[in-house]
């Protein structure tokens, strides 16, 4: 079986790899066409509980019961009469909410391109959520427009919805525009959506709290923070530092000052403690990552929190 | 402000120009392909102690870019070799002075003005050649013919002091003959200060004398006078003589003929003219002019460059610290 492109590749050049779906299975340490849940299956079950045609559990016989359901080989087991317990279907909506402006493009805290750590965390729990029959779409846009992308259950469609986020992601987008995103999304649907909110280190404004509460209402949000560059990384004092937005350049001789160094991460801890405690009042399951390696156990974690929640 | 090699400045202004613009674009182009695209710096940008950095970096900045361009501008002109040229006339002419002075007591009381007079030909002259002998008993060559006006100057000024505050025996040496005021050797002896061919230089001796002899010469006065008419040298002589004095004692009457038959003039000291009149009369003296166009002379004048130059350096070195580079 031959890998195809991997995430994050140092180039971190805009063209995506040939199959961003068989990339984020690579990372989620699943073989891309093997069909098995492999060794997520536990942590997700529980995230789509009640759900679909599977088989729950077991329970003992009361009167009434269609005998159809009677599981004949447990019974013989176990000497009493148990029946199959089905759980009814219900397919979830997984809505990934993209901030795509071009700040995205930008550096991560753990150096890659924040839009591959967003097109990861999009595809993983995308991935997930097909395996198990839901449904996934993407709204997405910056303060260049919105892209929507269908609720559709299909691997070819997560590749594509992964594709778009990857491309619209570009040093040469427009800038970032939540508040315009949440709009659309709250403008679009009355079905109860699941979103996952992927942006990243930028300030949490009175409006976007004021859209997640409204959103809050209807939908599961889970929301999840792409840590930005530590500016003063001592691995990045050689560098020279452009800000993609601005096309500021900050100087290495101003990232030495020792008051400077302090001032900032006061400041970076204030905003992320701000926001933390935002959307934690609202209710909204959220994790922050900077590397690759974090995706994974942080949408798990998410949907972990959000299990645990309902 | 001239320089001697000017295509250099053009030409290192524009190798400066085309290694600045190679340089920075190239560390640009290896900047922007090594730097790191990063967002949300408004999260350090914004702070005050930021800005207040980056208002100084700013600075610091600008202060090594004008500084090193000042550097660089200073260093070109430094290598293009500035100078100031003069114009100066050809060696020069073709005269020569020897300004000669009767040291004797008799002359004490008239020489200040006398060498007040000398002053004023040493100022008026251009291009001679000017020497300068005193003579008592024996004669003493003050300075020999030069054209170095610098050295003219500052050696009457000397002279004139020196005279000033110890009076006859002013150098020393002009005692050493038998007795005293010997005049015609004395002249003789100016005459022989200058080069034995006469060349193609007109020769003049401008003397102040009384002609007081005390003692016994080694030439008579007309042995002097023949002596210097066939060296073809003209002698200018100012005598003390006064109104009152009759003009046409022996004494007087030697130096006169000196003078006229040398092709001089006599000048009775009081005459306030005479120096005027010397100069023209020497003017006048041109046994061939030479044809040298006037020589255009350039001294190095690295100085205000070199003082640009170590300001705009300094400057570097000060911005440069200040930024802790």
């Amino acid at each position: 079986m031959r890998w195809l492109g991997r995430f994050g590749t140092p180039a971190a050049s805009s063209s995506p790899p040939s199959s961003l779906l068989v990339s984020v299975r690579t990372k989620m340490g699943l073989p891309a066409r093997r069909k098995a849940r492999g060794h997520l299956t536990g942590e997700h079950v529980s995230v789509h509980k009640g759900r679909s045609m599977e088989f729950d559990d077991l329970r003992h016989y009361v009167r009434g019961d269609d005998v159809k359901d009677v599981d004949w080989k447990a019974s013989a087991r176990t000497g009493s009469i148990l029946l199959k317990r089905y759980v009814a279907v219900r397919k979830h909506h997984l809505v990934a909410v993209v901030d795509t402006g071009r700040s995205m493009a930008a550096r991560a805290a753990g150096g890659e391109p924040k839009r591959d750590l967003a097109v990861m965390a999009a595809g993983v729990l995308g991935s997930i959520a097909v395996q198990h029959g839901d449904l996934v779409g993407l709204v997405g846009g910056d303060a260049g427009g919105i892209i929507r992308a269908p609720l559709r259950e299909s691997n070819v469609h997560l590749e594509l919805l992964l594709r778009r986020v990857h491309t619209r992601i570009d040093l040469g987008g427009a800038p970032s525009d939540l508040a315009a995103v949440l709009r659309a999304v709250h403008r679009s649907t009355n079905r109860q959506l699941i979103l996952l909110v992927v942006t990243d280190d930028a300030p949490f404004s009175a409006e976007l709290e004021e859209l997640v509460r409204r959103l809050r209402v209807q939908h599961e949000i889970l929301w999840l923070t792409i840590e930005d560059t530590v500016l003063t990384d001592l691995e990045l004092a050689s560098r020279d530092l452009v800000d993609v937005v601005g096309g500021t350049h900050l100087p290495a001789a101003l990232r030495e000052d020792g008051a400077l160094l302090a001032d900032y991460a006061a400041n970076r801890r204030a905003r992320a403690d701000h926001r933390t405690a935002r959307l934690g009042q609202l209710r909204v399951a959220q994790a922050a990552i900077g590397r690759e390696a974090d995706v994974v156990p942080a949408v798990l974690g998410l949907l972990d929190r959000t299990r645990r929640a309902n | 402000m001239s320089f001697h090699w000017g295509w250099v400045i053009p030409a290192g202004l524009a190798v400066a120009v085309v290694l600045a613009g190679s340089v920075s674009s190239r560390t640009r182009r290896r900047g922007s392909r090594r730097a790191v695209q990063v967002a949300n710096t408004d999260a350090l940008t914004g702070l005050s102690r930021y800005r207040l950095l980056a208002r100084r970096h700013r600075r610091n900045a600008a202060v090594m870019g004008v500084a090193s361009g000042v550097l660089v501008i200073a260093t070109v002109m430094l290598s293009a070799r500035p100078v100031r040229s003069e114009s100066v006339p050809p060696e020069i002419e073709n005269r020569d002075i020897m300004l000669c002075l009767d040291v004797s007591g008799s002359m004490a009381e008239y020489n200040r003005s006398v060498i007040e007079q000398y002053a004023e030909l040493v100022g008026g002259f251009e291009g001679q050649r000017v020497g300068l002998t005193i003579f008592n008993a024996s004669a003493v060559t003050v300075f020999p013919l030069t054209t170095d006006y610098h050295f003219v100057t500052d050696e009457f000024e000397r002279f004139r002091q020196t005279f000033a505050e110890r009076g006859i025996d002013t150098l020393g040496g002009t005692l050493e003959g038998e007795g005293s005021s010997l005049v015609p050797d004395g002249i003789a002896s100016c005459a022989l200060g200058f080069p034995e061919e006469a060349g193609e230089r007109s020769r003049s001796i401008i003397v102040a004398t009384d002609n007081e002899v005390e003692g016994s010469t080694l030439l008579s006065m007309p042995e002097v006078t023949t002596f210097i008419a066939d060296r073809t040298i003209q002698v200018y002589a100012i005598f003390p003589l006064f109104e009152y004095e009759d003009p046409d004692r022996p004494d007087v009457a030697e130096i006169r003929a000196l003078a006229s038959t040398t092709d001089g003039a006599f000048f009775p000291l009081e005459d306030t003219s005479a120096t005027a009149r010397i100069l023209r009369a020497i003017e006048r003296t041109e046994v061939a002019r030479l044809d040298a166009e006037p020589q255009l002379v350039e001294y190095a004048t690295p100085a205000v460059w070199l003082a640009v130059a170590a300001l705009a350096l300094l400057a570097l070195v000060g911005a440069a610290w200040r930024a802790r580079l």
